[in-house]
């Protein structure tokens, strides 16, 4: 038996005849330093813990070894602060280690930058969407801080906001290696911000963020409702600013239907420039996909490229993760892989849209707030019914693209107009009512 | 347990005791203070596992005992009396009474059993020290001590002897650096070791009431300091503290020297401008002969005032923290200063005139 299990089990004996507080006082980070002729030097962290194992428990420790362990015959104590810290620290340390696992260890992520060398403008996919999103950034890398700035990207989730923001970093590192570029998701500046906070250091907080030349933050939506960490951004942003220092945002939103921004927030982004990347189109997409085998030195038939590119239509991600698939199997399989095999592949990846007919569609809402399917038809102006009728009449405009007067019709009956004010109200209310577009989001999600 | 003693005497080394106890601890009799009667003296306990202090004072005891009580509640019912001279305690089942003429108190106990005892530090090494010296050593620098731990080395207080046999005290946060050299007799039996920075405030607050030397025991994990009933013992860092020597700049390019009270009216004015950085900007101008402080704050105003100096060497225009170069001016005992300057992005000096044994060295701010 190790000197770590007999330890341990010792722990289990004395666990049962002390309290919870009192074992957690005494015995955490203490573990048996060596066995030497019989003795057991047991590492304590400090003291006082020392004195009280001698007064309190040696007697039961030294009884519990001697049965656990024949050849103990007495026990010492080894005051120990320091090597214990160190240990935990090395824990720390081996886990990233031993956990990754497969090729992708080569795209280190730098620590001083952020920046993942993966993302360069050679591996960018150029199409019709995002090529103004790309020009700016272009111009960006020629004249920082000076053209567009700040650069806001927004744009939905996989269209490839990162990749480029991340592609402007590492080209500025490569062309321009003295000025210090630093890459950071919403998320990670928050924490680190409450953290200085917590531990009185806001002031090397503020130092860290106004030293850099080029600031990339990504996902800036996760800022809303964040107010004073919202008012650290607003400071940090000025300052840069002053100073003719890049500022690169991403967001999924346009900057002004982000929930609770602060307004001064809103306008100092407008003032740079505000790039969309909306969904790539199919062309694109062709090309998306034509890039990646070329990287993962792979070939697959136009015929199934083009129907990669047909179904998986919204989000690069998703066909980037289609793609590994299909490669791994033709790896595995070691063949190459016929449309049907790839159909059945991503038959569960790809989410083509659902066909729901209207009635479907009010049947979900209906549900989703609780009231009867036939109240939506009638002509009641109870507010619990109305503004699910009004959800309704808007999604199926904004996204099942029916025209007004035939929403109308297969609303029991009303008029066009009445259709367009529905639309109107809620596309306007969900500029400031945040509860309402998470309803609709929620919708939405149960209409894939 | 009976004793009757002192209200005055008693109540000053409860709260010295109370002050040490731990707070919010999970164990609840560390957040408690032990009191304990023998023969005839009472002696006070009190731990958080990082400091331990214990007070022996004599008192008139009547029946011998022990008992724990939680921190805070003798002390302030104690400096709150004043209708009796004396105050008896004695322990009833599971509660303190504390009685004087007009009061009546029942304070409830905690098993003492489960009182952690605090560690008695025995090793060859001994030494008696001059209490009063050993306080203004570690007063003169502590505050520049690093309050995160994530480096015990930063966040704690090195002492050592140097060759001059001083004992040399330095704390670092790594961006400023106070030195304070300190005469005495017995600098070489110090050795070097590292106090927690956490716990210094605690244990000037002990050593200032002694007058004349204080024992000290040294060993690896532990130091503690004995006097006429009041013993403290303090966790002390295995460590080494980074060679802070070959920072300090040997000479320097710009030295102004002023009047310390000068230099501190203007930097409280300056403050009431500084911005959220506490950002101060310092014009040293020989060749102008102007020493200027500037502070601007956008959302209050700003300020530019002078001080009248004796300039030498090249004109420096450079920003500090308002904070770091306020904290050193208490440590300085001289009428005035020197502020020694080295470039924009070297450590600024500062040192009393004519006093060898305090040094602060500040970083300054970049823009």
């Amino acid at each position: 038996m190790d000197s770590k299990k007999l330890w341990e089990s010792v722990l289990v004996d004395v666990e049962i005849n002390v309290s919870k507080a009192s074992f957690n006082t005494w015995f955490k980070d203490t573990f048996i330093y060596k066995l030497e002729d019989g003795v057991a030097y047991l590492s304590v962290p400090n003291a006082f813990v020392k004195q009280w194992m001698v007064d309190k428990y040696h007697g039961s420790i030294l009884k519990s070894l001697r049965a656990l362990s024949e050849n103990i015959r007495s026990l010492d104590y080894i005051v120990n602060k320091s090597d214990v810290k160190r240990e935990d620290q090395k824990i720390i340390k081996n886990i990233p280690e031993s956990a990754g696992e497969l090729p992708l260890s080569e795209f280190y992520i730098n620590k001083d930058d952020n920046l993942n060398p993966k993302y360069t403008f050679d591996s960018f996919v150029i199409g019709p969407f995002n090529e103004l999103a790309h020009a700016a950034a272009q111009a960006i890398i020629k004249k920082p801080g000076i053209v567009y700035n700040p650069l806001f990207i927004y744009g939905n989730t996989g269209h490839g906001k990162t990749h480029l923001i991340q592609a402007v970093g590492n080209y500025m590192k490569q062309n321009y290696p003295d000025s210090k570029i630093h890459y950071v998701t919403s998320e990670k500046f928050t924490v680190d911000y409450v953290n200085s906070v917590q531990n009185h250091k806001v002031n090397n907080f503020k130092e860290k963020y106004r030293k850099y030349d080029v600031l990339i933050m990504d996902d800036i939506q996760f800022f809303s409702n964040k107010q004073n960490t919202q008012e650290e951004l607003f400071h940090l942003f000025n300052h840069l600013y002053e100073n003719n220092k890049q500022i690169i945002f991403s967001s999924d939103k346009h900057p002004n239907y982000i929930q609770n921004l602060e307004d001064r927030l809103k306008s100092r982004f407008a003032a740079g420039m505000i790039v969309d990347i909306p969904a790539p189109d199919h062309e694109s997409r062709t090309a998306i996909l034509k890039a990646k085998l070329r990287f993962h030195n792979h070939v697959l038939s136009l015929e199934i490229i083009d129907y990669l590119a047909q179904t998986l239509s919204s989000n690069i991600r998703e066909l980037e993760g289609a793609l590994n698939t299909i490669i791994c199997q033709a790896r595995l399989k070691q063949k190459e892989l016929t449309l049907n095999d790839v159909k059945n592949l991503i038959k569960n990846s790809a989410s083509p849209k659902r066909n729901l007919s209207p009635k479907e569609i009010i049947k979900i809402i209906a549900d989703f707030y609780n009231i009867n399917e036939e109240n939506i038809y009638e002509k009641t102006r109870k507010k619990e019914i109305i503004k699910p009728r009004q959800i309704t009449m808007y999604i199926l405009r904004e996204d099942f693209n029916i025209s007004y007067p035939s929403i109308g019709e297969k609303m029991g009956g009303r008029d066009h107009t009445t259709v367009i004010h529905s639309c109107e109200k809620i596309k306007n209310d969900l500029k400031f009512d945040s509860v309402l577009s998470q309803e609709i989001n929620r919708i939405r999600a149960m209409l894939i | 347990m009976k004793v009757e003693c002192i209200i005055e005497k008693l109540s000053k080394n409860i709260l010295q005791a109370e002050r040490i106890a731990g707070r919010n601890h999970s164990l609840p009799v560390i957040n408690c203070i032990l009191l304990e009667a023998t023969k005839n003296s009472l002696i006070i306990r009190s731990t958080n596992l990082d400091l331990g202090v214990e007070i022996t004072m004599p008192v008139k005891v009547v029946t011998e005992g022990s008992v724990a009580i939680p921190a805070g509640i003798l002390g302030s019912f104690l400096s709150s009396i004043s209708d009796d001279k004396t105050v008896i305690l004695s322990v009833e089942e599971n509660n303190l009474t504390v009685s004087t003429q007009k009061n009546q108190t029942h304070i409830k106990t905690y098993p003492k059993e489960d009182f952690p005892t605090i560690p008695v530090v025995m090793s060859d090494k001994t030494f008696k020290i001059n209490a009063g010296e050993f306080v203004r050593g570690l007063k003169s620098v502590w505050y520049s001590s690093a309050i995160s731990s994530m480096k015990a080395e930063l966040s704690s207080v090195y002492v050592y002897c140097n060759d001059d046999e001083d004992i040399v005290f330095v704390a670092t946060d790594s961006f400023r650096l106070a030195e304070k050299k300190i005469q005495t007799k017995k600098a070489k039996e110090f050795g070097s070791l590292l106090i927690p920075f956490k716990n210094i405030p605690e244990i000037i607050r002990v050593l200032e009431e002694i007058n004349g030397e204080v024992q000290v025991n040294l060993e690896k994990n532990q130091i503690s300091f004995s006097y006429d009933g009041v013993y403290i013992t303090s966790r002390v860092i295995d460590g080494i503290f980074p060679d802070y020597k070959q920072i300090i700049p040997k000479g320097n390019t710009t030295e102004v020297v002023m009047l310390k009270q000068d230099f501190i009216n203007s930097l409280k004015i300056a403050n009431i401008f500084s911005n959220k950085l506490n950002q101060i900007n310092i014009k040293a101008l020989p060749s102008k002969k102007v020493f200027e402080l500037q502070t601007k704050n956008s959302d209050v105003g700003d300020n530019t005032n002078t001080i009248d100096a004796v300039f030498s060497g090249e004109d420096v225009d450079i920003n500090f923290n308002y904070k770091y170069i306020v904290d050193c001016l208490q440590s300085i005992e001289s009428d005035s200063v020197s502020l020694s300057f080295n470039g924009i992005s070297k450590p600024l000096v500062i040192r009393g005139v004519s006093d060898k044994s305090f040094l602060y060295l500040v970083m300054p701010m970049n823009k």
